[in-house]
């Protein structure tokens, strides 16, 4: 699977509007603040790009956030998969966003996220899941890559970058 | 690091039992066992409590069936590279020619593993015996919620 075949071109975000200035990483609750405001502006994105209906947002940004709470997506390297499954989607659905300062987000090595890719998938589907993850992960090992990611400033350079990613399985 | 890799000892049974290769046994060093297929369901103890084998070295393996229905996903994934940290053994599970290092979230998650399909857990080191049981248990573990660690 390539990341391009799940994740929403017009979803992605090369800046996010959040900042974690002024937030302390080892505050549970301020972490979890931050968390929720990417959650809903990455899936506000999906939304514009014509993916959820609006009565919907509330429901999965807390879905995303109920799984978070579980136990952080922050897999360490700067890189953050926040997901979850949700009736609102009948494929696989996936976006991708910049934070160009870092933001804390309980990460494995307790480093700031600087590349987040949120994925909502249907209920019954967990193949498409566990490729994408994977996807995401052989892709994100190459720290060449991510450095030239995290250098995009624009929509289409991260796609054009994205498309040339090696396929997996 | 996933690697293509395949499983040196063991071989399938009929009765979708997997024999290993077990350490030295008596006066037979490489003494063969059959083991089932999948993991224990039992509680587990945690790896502090529980005791050492005699030092045991291994390599050892089993196969375990992932009976989450949602694969080895992330936070299944996330449980059982925790758990392996805390042995001091080598730890790999092997997905078909993948193999992937169970302290590893990166390398779980890079080996796709579905619904319902079998891996070869192997465990070698210090604490491997004592290892393999605890993480058999976590990897056949039907969902998340069930892990004790």
């Amino acid at each position: 699977m390539r990341l391009t075949s799940f994740l929403v071109r017009e979803a992605i975000i090369p800046e996010l509007s959040v900042r974690g200035n002024g937030i302390d990483p080892k505050n549970p609750q301020q972490v979890l603040e931050v968390k929720t405001r990417v959650i809903r502006e990455m899936a506000q994105a999906l939304h514009a790009a014509g993916y959820f209906r609006a009565d919907e947002l509330d429901d999965i940004v807390k879905a995303v956030i109920r799984r978070e709470q579980l136990g952080t997506t922050g897999i360490g390297q700067g890189i953050a998969i926040p997901h979850s499954r949700h009736s609102s989607v009948h494929e696989l659905v996936g976006t991708l966003a910049l934070a160009p300062e870092g933001l804390p987000f309980d990460s494995l090595d307790n480093e700031p996220v600087y590349v987040i890719f949120l994925l909502v998938s249907p209920q019954e589907r967990p193949g498409d899941h566990l490729r994408a993850l994977e996807a995401i992960v052989r892709t994100m090992r190459d720290a060449d890559f991510v450095k030239r990611l995290r250098a995009c400033k624009s929509r289409e350079e991260i796609w054009n970058l994205l498309e040339s990613a090696a396929p997996g399985w | 690091m996933i690697r293509p890799q395949e499983p040196e000892a063991g071989r399938w049974g009929s009765d979708h039992t997997m024999t290993v290769l077990l350490p030295a046994q008596g006066d037979n060093p490489r003494a063969e066992r059959a083991m089932n297929v999948g993991g224990s369901s039992k509680q587990a103890e945690t790896p502090e409590d529980l005791p050492n084998r005699e030092g045991s070295h291994g390599p050892f393996r089993r196969v375990v069936r992932i009976t989450n229905p949602l694969g080895l996903h992330h936070r299944a994934a996330d449980y059982f590279s925790r758990a392996a940290r805390r042995f001091s053994c080598r730890v790999t599970v092997h997905n078909g020619m993948l193999a992937a290092d169970g302290k590893n979230i990166w390398d779980l998650l890079g080996l796709v593993v579905m619904p319902d399909q079998e891996v070869i857990l192997e465990t070698e080191g210090p604490d491997a015996a004592v290892a393999l049981e605890h993480l058999a248990a976590i990897l056949g573990a039907p969902n998340g919620e069930d892990y004790t660690i």
